[in-house]
């Protein structure tokens, strides 16, 4: 076979780096498109380690551009004026969505992706949570279990540099880790106080691909321990925290197996109707709009959930008039995202001789405890809460009243601790839930642009309204006080963990991709982004992708070597 | 002014100095920069760039109130009237805009019903009298003057507070903490970290 590369790798967010290290470490020569422009560690962090007054205006974007620019994009939290070249401009990247079903698509095109904004957060998913579609009949069976994935998560933990403690919970497998971050003293009293009123919880400190302490193998690639500064999304040049230009890329850079290819957006995949494989990618230039065919042996779609999916819809042939490996129907279906904006916040009234130092770019975890030994009447699956405490600065003086020389005098001081909690729920695979290529609509290099419907059902919500409760019940269980529920509706998109709509599963009539990733239709092509996901679960998915794409592309390799791809 | 925003056509004479203490070879402690800026006769550096001059001045005056000089610098000090009058020439959108103007339109307006002059003519008594009536943040913000200083006071504290004098000498800034370290010995005498 005469291609070009031996493999392409679309899109270089946390899943396609991992897919080029794997493969170029396996002596495969890699071919990375990146449909954004390339970003150089350390250099292209503009914002990095600037203090407010450093920043223009602030950090504050002017009105006009985030409301022409930015105006999805603004919701994410990350946004702001020293991060804002990594986000999209929703101008130039339109999707649609019906007026009443909002979903907020936040999306990063550039060199990294979204590795580089991401909140970093790694848990494993549990048996239980391979096992939970098969247990209940929403969604269809994963064709994987944990003992399938586990050693992939130490193989990517160890890389990745993972911080966290060990706890020997069977909801969320312990890993390789760095050791982990401090609570603080507010945060200790909640855990000691839930654990102990509610024995079936427990509140550890959150888990992050953050390097606590590198080891030879992160120090070897140029990274460093974490600062605590956090401002991770501006980019950090210690590479202290996991992104693919930190700790992928590098690694795959020195086998010399990798070329990269910025600017370049894939339109479609090639499909030979007589050979049955995939033969390659049509790239469009991004600045030039020059459109060029590129082959490969094997091609790893890793361009985020629905950008993959985008681009699989696009790719239309005689065998797959719907979609390429979309035999199934299902390409598109089951979109699935993490429920949030539910919780509680609260004061602490003691510890007013202590405080805190450095900016912790992590907080505590309380995983879930619903649906484990006993089932829960109200809904199905579960839950676990993101957090921590803190003493708020002067940005309490919002809500403060009062001027002069009193309020500056209070505002010296740090405030009362406080505490909050916020769920992440799971969300049931649904086909309702879909995206679909408009038929009118193109985006400027003539790519359809997605339609997107994505709505809150019955068990979301029911389980939205436990989350608020069980929130508020535990921080008045602690001995806090001004306990404050909440439960806003969030838009789905907005946790930013879009996920499903390529499934995997071990039937072709019901699923996109088998067990490795592969699609069952076309066994050179594989997926191994979020869009793989046949459930959410409820923890952060990230590492899941790692994972995945690690494992695929180890498999990828061995099929190529035995001759069978 | 050392807060301000350095655009490509506008420096402040603190940075001018700073600039010229660089080619000099000599570093010239922030602390003393002020003053020599301050030695510098008015010059086009100080003219508001989208406020006219009494609305520069009203806004002046009212940060002063907010945030006064004590021991520590105040919002005047800190070039928060600068950094605000800069923030709604470039940054601001053109419907904040015209709030703030209206909203400086409407504590004249008030200044007139109460004390029968425009507000910076007023006494300092009835310019804080006048603050505290709008300055209802504890109460239930019932008109538009009291919503509009809300907004007002909000952009003079956080344009303070992430303000270098603000931020690095009111409160501590840290700009590489190190280690996280979630429980240590907290005094009265100690400070805030401003983020």
């Amino acid at each position: 076979m005469n291609s070009d590369f031996d493999a392409i790798v679309v899109g270089s967010g946390i899943s396609g780096g991992w897919a080029i290290k794997e493969l170029t470490e396996r002596g495969l020569k890699v071919l990375l498109i990146e449909r954004g422009p390339e970003t150089i560690h350390g250099e292209d962090y503009i914002g990095e380690g600037k203090a407010p007054w450093e920043l223009p205006y602030h950090g504050a974007i002017p009105e006009d551009t985030l409301s022409k620019e930015y105006v999805i994009q603004q919701q994410c939290y990350a946004l702001n004026d020293a991060t804002k070249q990594f986000f999209v401009n929703d101008h130039q990247h339109p999707y649609i969505t019906k007026k009443d079903k909002p979903f907020s698509w936040i999306r990063g095109y550039q060199l990294g992706g979204r590795s580089l904004l991401w909140y970093r957060q790694s848990y494993r998913w549990s048996e239980m949570d391979f096992a939970a579609n098969k247990l209940d009949g929403y969604g269809i069976d994963w064709p994987i279990r944990y003992r399938d994935i586990a050693p992939w998560y130490d193989h990517v933990e160890t890389f990745a540099g993972i911080s966290g403690s060990k706890e020997g919970l069977e909801q969320l497998p312990d890993g390789q880790f760095l050791p982990p971050m401090e609570m603080n003293c507010v945060e200790l009293e909640v855990k000691k106080q839930i654990e102990h009123q509610f024995p079936d919880r427990s509140m550890i400190i959150g888990r992050c691909a953050h390097l606590t302490e590198p080891t030879k193998e992160h120090l070897e690639l140029g990274r460093g321990q974490c600062q605590s500064r956090d401002q991770c999304e501006r980019g950090c040049s210690f590479g202290a925290y996991f992104s693919t230009l930190s700790a992928t890329l590098p690694a795959a850079k020195r086998t010399n197996n990798l070329t990269i290819l910025t600017d370049s957006i894939v339109q479609s995949v090639v499909y030979d109707d007589t050979k049955k494989r995939a033969t390659g990618v049509r790239v469009i230039d991004a600045i030039t709009n020059e459109r060029r065919e590129l082959s490969a042996r094997i091609i790893f779609l890793c361009a985020s959930t629905l950008g993959s999916t985008q681009i699989m819809l696009n790719s239309r042939s005689a065998s797959f008039p719907n979609g390429i490996a979309n035999s199934s129907g299902c390409l598109g279906l089951n979109l699935m995202d993490h429920i949030f904006e539910s919780g509680a916040s609260a004061e602490y009234p003691g510890f007013k001789d202590k405080y805190f130092k450095g900016r912790r770019p992590n907080g505590i975890y309380i995983p879930r405890y619903h649906n484990i030994s006993s089932r829960d009447e109200r809904f199905l699956r579960g839950f676990g809460f993101q957090g921590g405490g803190k003493r708020p600065s002067w940005q309490r003086a919002k809500s403060m009243p009062g001027i002069g020389v009193n309020l500056k005098e209070q505002l010296r001081k740090p405030g009362s601790w406080t505490f909050s909690l916020g769920g992440f729920g799971e969300m049931l695979p649904d086909k309702r839930n879909r995206v679909w290529l408009d038929e009118n609509l193109k985006d400027k290099w003539g790519i359809p642009v997605l339609n997107i419907e994505c709505t809150l059902r019955d068990n979301e919500k029911r389980m939205l309204k436990v989350m608020s409760e069980d929130a508020k019940e535990m921080l008045e269980a602690s001995g806090m006080i001004n306990v404050k529920p909440y439960n806003n509706s969030a838009p789905p998109g907005l946790a930013i963990h879009e996920m499903g709509t390529a499934r995997m599963g071990h039937d072709p009539k019901t699923s996109v991709l088998n067990k490795y990733n592969q699609a069952h239709d076309v066994p050179n092509l594989f997926v191994t982004d979020g869009s793989c996901m046949a459930s959410s679960a409820c923890q952060n998915p990230s590492l899941t992708y790692m994972a995945l794409t690690a494992r695929a592309s180890a498999k990828a390799v061995e099929m190529l070597q035995e001759g069978i791809l | 002014m050392g807060s301000l925003i350095k655009t490509d056509q506008k420096f402040s004479r603190r940075e001018a100095i700073k600039s010229a203490g660089l080619l000099l070879g000599v570093s010239i402690p922030l602390s003393q920069l002020d003053i020599l800026a301050s030695s510098f006769a008015a010059s086009k550096d100080d003219d508001p760039q989208f406020l006219g001059r009494k609305n520069f001045i009203l806004l002046q005056q009212i940060s002063d109130l907010v945030i006064p000089r004590t021991d520590t610098p105040g919002a005047i000090d800190a070039g928060v009237h600068i950094f605000i009058d800069l923030m709604l020439n470039e940054w601001a959108s053109e419907e904040t805009k015209v709030k703030y103007l209206a909203g400086f339109k409407d504590i004249n307006n008030m200044a007139k019903i109460s004390f029968d002059a425009s507000f910076i003519d007023c006494t300092k008594t009835q310019k804080i009298s006048l603050i505290e009536r709008l300055d209802a943040a504890n109460a239930k913000f019932d008109n538009d003057s009291q919503i509009f200083f809300r907004d007002l006071k909000w952009f003079i504290i956080s344009g303070y507070y992430s303000s270098e004098e603000g931020a690095s000498v009111e409160l501590n800034y840290d700009r590489m903490p190190g280690k996280y370290q979630g429980c240590l010995p907290f005094s009265e005498k100690d400070k805030a970290w401003s983020s």
